[in-house]
């Protein structure tokens, strides 16, 4: 766990995911999702990337292109745990902001958001924090979601706690939460 | 001019759908003209984009002659206060999966897809499960015809009708030039009826009942039923079936609590109404208020008293200038502008006028943006800086 | 009726074909309606919105460049709320644009400067977003300078790289307010599949992207007394250049651009079209060499086609794309590098002048020859063998730099030694022009016959086909009797969209030709990423008639009677592919990163 995470996803995976959706019109998307989820710290390295594009033939710059146009792609490393806040408009003025200004106890975290970013990782890459535009669970705003598990009428006590649980591996004590 | 029109709860969409396979052979049955003079009498309009007659929708694209043409099923619900699509689709999928089948049948498609919002990743194994069982069953009365999910890769844009096509064909999620329309011109080139999840439901329930039945429901110009997200300050939030045409102070009456200020009807590129306006203000196609004609229409969003709408705004234009796609400059710079012109008329960096020039460039976005999207951030920033304009300055 | 229709256009009918954009049809009627991302070269995009109109009955303003006529549409294009929105968009632009005009390389020539000031934005006051933004200046190409500060995301430049040249250097990355013109990764231009043929910057509309240019450079050398400052130029730049100076497209100014040389101040004005015939007479050798080892040795070894080596873009497609090919490339070095090799041995050695205070500049219409010029390999002369790379533009600036009125200028020669050439050099900057340099020379060679084509002019070359074949049988001469019966192909490929169609036609084994000429840019170098802004099909057209009109003209049409090319291998060389040759005018090639 340390600063070498040149997480080049094996080639006789990527092979494998391409031949699986090969000539599917789309492909394109569905392989890069399936390869970044093959990497070990859920990202689209460059080397992944330059390979898949010399198996598809598929110009680099527009891998890159796609990558960089949806959310869900990662181009840099994750962390273990994912810890979603929506800052959809009925979250937002049920107070998102404060939730993530909460997060601050993840050292770099609020300046990383302050300064524009919509996405953070710890420096130890146990815990990623990302906003999304809207989960669509806005009756239940605020929402929070921490490793694909909705978490609804949030409050700062309990986003400390699920940062804590994440921090100390404890995911399981999180599910008493929900 | 009240719209003097009772708050009517309606109970369509989320009644069982295991009638499905009746439904459907029933329609099968029936010519393709009979199927689309059935949607065209009954008069449904798009329930998540523009509001364009679904009959006349299939009708072109049926009319059009392809070696291949395409349904789907835009489930790309990415309007923020607007979730009544995930509920359909995990309640009563077999609605919609017969309703894009018989509108294959009609248009002379042979597949189908569910464009799925990539947040919505939980509802895709039961929907895989529903769709093996429902191709089963076109197999067993020999009808050919497959449904596929196509899952979104988080970007809202592609709730844009061509931009959700190009997203399918794996390239950015940019919006295209029309026309070509889809109904010529759509996934792959092909003509393609591409149609909300709600929109679909309706549809069943039309072939079920007839369309008298949905056609006696709501207000001229707007018949039928709409589901209502409904979120903010309410004690009620959630999902509700209400006949289109209701006032908007009948509304609040029943979902509002005691304080309400405002309701952002139709979500981010919605509009919002000020308490002043609920009484003349009625939800539907027509009349005073296009809200619900909107992209992905449906969300209200309830605000009371201690909502700073400058917050709200803010929220919205932060939210548009993240998501627009970036190609045209009216959207790409116009939402960066709007958004920093904001905050500093706030802060005081310039003065309460550059609101009126803001106000222009708002509606030149209407006028020159290339999709939906840069074409309706006007709605929401004229309704709240023109409603509230002393709480955007103080 | 059938095909046409019938619109009116600001209260005036006009009938057009169907299909036919409002753009076009207001063109039919003399209305101007203002673009930016539009390029007649291009795909139609619709992004940037100043063209939009007003169509009667429409609340929403219509893209002209995107929306096809359809009958009885009533378009306005002058009207209140039309040129409102222009300003608007046009204000946006300048907002997100770095507005430093007065010390921009393309002030003057800068089509949002140009808006701009037709529609007097003079209340500029939207929030300045360029600061906000960390942009960088990618300066480390030879080439190419992208500045992002300018840029105003037309995707010019992007479709230029995937349509023009299928390189995709380029790319349009992120989205929103975030959304950008980038290489993969956000690397330098310089390391990345970018070919530096410089079709970006000749479709920039701003100065996003323009070339690195080395004036300052050049007029240092000048002014250094104890430097002798060598000038070449190629031969697209005399039916360029007149472009940047007053005259219409077209027009050849060969003798006013020598003349303007010489005022500059180089101490000698060359051509490299001498070195266009050298190339003739080394690269058609080199064929019949390499058919000989084909069909008489059977030498498995050797690489047919053979694919001609001038155009520098075409060398780096290759390497990148498909380096597996590099075998069949020429092994001669481009014309302008033959020139720098031998300026350096040959020149100096015959006007005893040190090499050493030989300073050798190129005027050429290329970019990528900025990076040729660069490269490791073109160092056999002992020295660097071109040390300054300047563009057709370029020296249009230092000519206005200098005072000179092009106009008045009465026409001068080129200077002697390696300053005479033929018409088969001169065509050289239209496409299929060393195609036919070649085969008049190889088939007189073989044939002791001249070409059988009228007046030499080898027509199925000629053209603006994106890929064109001709093919010869001849009856050799004795010592060609290998030859007899022997069907010589040929294929013409320009714009590397074209060169990858032929290399992959050539890959799947569809094709068998025998040799190939390629060039990177659409037209060939009269098309090149060098010459002057604006380019168009039709600008292409014209610059490649007066390329013919300048051969015709010559009295010498094909590189082996040239005298000092005979010269030069009676005095220095010996014979072509000897081993002066092989040292000065042969170079290898390098396998690169297809990505």
């Amino acid at each position: 766990m340390n600063a070498t995470v040149e997480s080049r996803v094996d080639t006789a995976i990527i092979d494998e995911i391409i031949s699986r959706h090969k000539g599917k019109p789309g492909e394109l998307l569905t392989v890069m999702e399936e390869v970044q989820e093959a990497s070990e710290f859920k990202f689209l390295d460059d080397a992944s990337m330059e390979y898949l594009s010399s198996q598809t033939r598929v110009p680099l710059s527009r891998i890159y292109s796609v990558a960089t146009f949806y959310s869900f792609f990662n181009l840099k490393p994750q962390g273990k745990h994912s810890l979603i806040v929506c800052r959809g408009t009925a979250c937002h003025t049920k107070g998102s902001k404060i939730l993530l200004d909460d997060l601050a106890l993840l050292p770099g975290c609020k300046e990383a958001f302050d300064s524009g970013e919509t996405t953070f990782t710890s420096e130890d890459k146990q815990i990623t924090v990302k906003t999304v535009a809207c989960f669509g669970q806005c009756a239940l705003a605020p929402v929070v979601a921490v490793d694909g598990v909705i978490y609804s009428n949030v409050t700062s006590e309990q986003i400390k706690k699920l940062l804590q649980n994440l921090q100390e591996d404890n995911k399981d004590e999180n599910f008493r939460l929900s | 001019m009240s719209a003097n029109y009772l708050l009517k709860r309606a109970d369509f969409i989320f009644k069982n759908d295991n009638d499905w396979e009746d439904v459907l052979k029933k329609s099968l049955s029936r010519t393709p003209n009979e199927l689309i003079n059935e949607l065209i009498s009954s008069e449904l309009k798009g329930r998540g984009g523009a509001g364009f007659p679904t009959g006349l929708k299939w009708k072109l694209s049926s009319e059009e002659k392809a070696d291949e043409k395409f349904v789907i099923c835009n489930a790309d619900e990415g309007e923020p206060g607007t979730f009544k699509d995930r509920e359909i689709l995990s309640r009563v999928p077999f609605k919609v999966l017969t309703a894009i089948a018989i509108c294959g049948y009609v248009i002379g498609a042979k597949k189908g897809f569910i464009y799925l919002r990539g947040e919505y990743f939980f509802l895709k194994n039961e929907l895989n499960k529903a769709i093996s069982e429902f191709e089963f069953f076109c197999k067993e009365i020999k009808f050919d015809f497959s449904i596929k999910i196509f899952m979104g890769s988080g970007a809202y844009i592609c709730g844009e009708e061509t931009a959700l096509f190009e997203s399918m064909e794996g390239k950015r999620g940019e919006p295209r030039n029309k026309p070509p329309f889809p109904s010529v011109s759509g996934y792959m080139g092909k003509p393609t009826v591409i149609n909300n999840v709600e929109t679909l439901a309706h549809t069943f329930t039309i072939f079920k009942y007839g369309s008298k039945r949905f056609y006696d429901l709501g207000v001229q110009f707007s018949r039928g039923t709409k589901l209502f997200s409904v979120s903010g300050d309410t004690p009620k939030p959630g999902i509700y079936e209400l006949e289109l045409g209701m006032s908007l102070s009948d509304f609040v009456e029943e979902f509002g609590d005691d304080d309400t200020k405002a309701v952002q009807v139709g979500g981010a590129s919605g509009f919002l109404v000020p308490r002043k306006k609920f009484a003349e203000t009625s939800i539907g196609f027509q009349g005073k208020l296009v809200g619900i004609s909107l992209p992905t229409g449906g969300s209200m969003m309830i605000f009371n008293s201690s909502r700073s709408m400058y917050n709200v705004l803010d929220n919205y234009l932060n939210f548009f200038a993240e998501e627009s796609c970036g190609q045209c400059t009216p959207c790409r710079v116009g939402c960066q502008q709007l958004l920093r012109g904001i905050k500093a008329v706030k802060r005081g960096e310039k003065n309460a006028q550059y609101l009126d020039k803001l106000l222009k460039l708002a509606e030149t976005m209407q006028f020159t943006a290339k999709c939906g999207l840069g074409q309706s951030v006007a709605n929401s920033f004229a309704s709240i800086v023109e409603n509230f304009r002393e709480e955007m300055i103080y | 009726m059938g095909n046409k229709l019938k619109i009116t256009i600001n209260g005036e009918t006009v009938e057009i074909e169907k299909g036919t954009s409002i753009l076009d049809a207001a063109k039919q009627v003399g209305v101007i309606i203002p673009t930016l991302c539009y390029h007649k070269d291009l795909c139609v995009a619709g992004n940037c919105r100043v063209c939009v109109v007003e169509i009667a009955g429409q609340k929403r303003l219509a893209a002209a460049c995107a929306t096809p006529c359809e009958e009885g549409m009533d378009v306005l294009t002058n009207t209140h709320k039309v040129r409102n929105s222009r300003k608007h968009i046009i204000e946006l632009l300048l907002s997100e644009h770095n507005a430093e005009c007065t010390s921009c390389y393309k002030n003057g020539n800068c089509e949002l400067q140009l808006l701009a000031s037709e529609y007097k934005i003079m209340n500029q006051d939207f929030i300045h977003l360029v600061p906000f933004r960390n942009y960088t200046v990618d300066m480390f190409s030879p080439s190419i300078i992208k500045d992002d500060s300018k840029c105003i995301r037309c995707q010019r430049c992007v479709r230029t790289c995937a349509e023009l040249q299928s390189v995709n250097a380029l790319t349009m990355s992120y989205k929103g307010e975030h959304a950008k013109i980038t290489t993969f990764f956000e690397k330098s231009m310089n390391d990345v599949v970018c070919t530096n043929c410089g079709q970006c910057i000749n479709h920039c509309p701003t100065g996003a992207l323009v070339e690195k240019n080395y004036i300052e450079e050049v007029w240092n050398a000048i002014a250094d007394k104890n430097k002798y400052v060598v000038v070449q130029t190629a031969p697209a730049v005399r039916v360029g250049l007149g472009e940047e100076l007053g005259f219409d497209p077209g027009e050849r100014v060969t003798g006013k651009m020598v003349a303007a040389l010489k005022r500059l101040g180089f101490d000698a004005v060359m051509d490299t079209d001498f070195t266009a015939d050298l190339t003739i007479m080394e690269e058609g050798t080199e064929l019949l060499t390499r058919l000989k080892g084909a069909l008489v040795d059977k030498n498995p070894d050797i690489k047919l086609p053979m694919a001609t080596s001038c155009s520098p873009g075409w060398i780096k497609f290759i390497e990148h794309m498909y380096p597996e090919y590099l075998g069949n490339l020429s092994t001669c070095k481009s014309p302008q590098q033959m020139f720098g090799a031998l300026v350096k041995t040959y020149y100096a050695k015959a006007r005893k002048i040190d090499p050493d205070k030989i300073v050798s500049v190129s005027i050429m219409p290329c970019t990528a020859k900025k990076f040729e010029a660069n490269r490791p390999e073109m160092h056999d002369s002992g020295y660097r063998d071109v040390d300054y790379v300047l563009t057709t533009r370029e020296l249009a600036i230092m000519i206005k730099q200098a005072g000179i009125d092009f106009l008045k200028l009465n026409d001068m020669h080129f200077d002697r030694l390696m300053g005479e050439s033929t018409g088969a050099g001169v065509i050289f900057g239209a496409t299929g022009g060393v195609m036919e340099a070649a085969l008049r020379t190889a088939y007189e060679l073989v044939t002791g016959r001249e070409v059988p084509f009228e007046n030499l002019n080898i027509n199925p070359v000629r053209g603006m086909d994106g890929v064109k074949e001709a093919s010869v049988k001849k009856k050799p001469l004795p010592e060609w009797s290998f030859l007899e019966g022997v069907e010589l192909k040929c294929a013409v490929a320009h714009g590397l969209v074209n060169a990858k169609k032929v290399m992959d036609s050539i890959k799947s084994g569809k094709a068998n030709y025998h040799f190939i000429e390629f060039m990177a840019c659409p037209g060939g170098c009269l098309g090149g990423g060098g010459q002057p802004i604006p380019t168009s099909p039709e600008i292409r057209k014209r610059r490649a008639e007066a390329i013919y009109a300048e051969d015709a003209g010559m009295p010498l049409r094909k590189s082996h009677q040239n005298p000092e090319i005979v010269k030069i291998y009676k005095d220095f060389l010996g014979k072509p592919l000897g081993e002066k040759s092989h040292h000065l005018l042969h170079t290898k090639y390098v396998p690169r990163k297809r990505f």
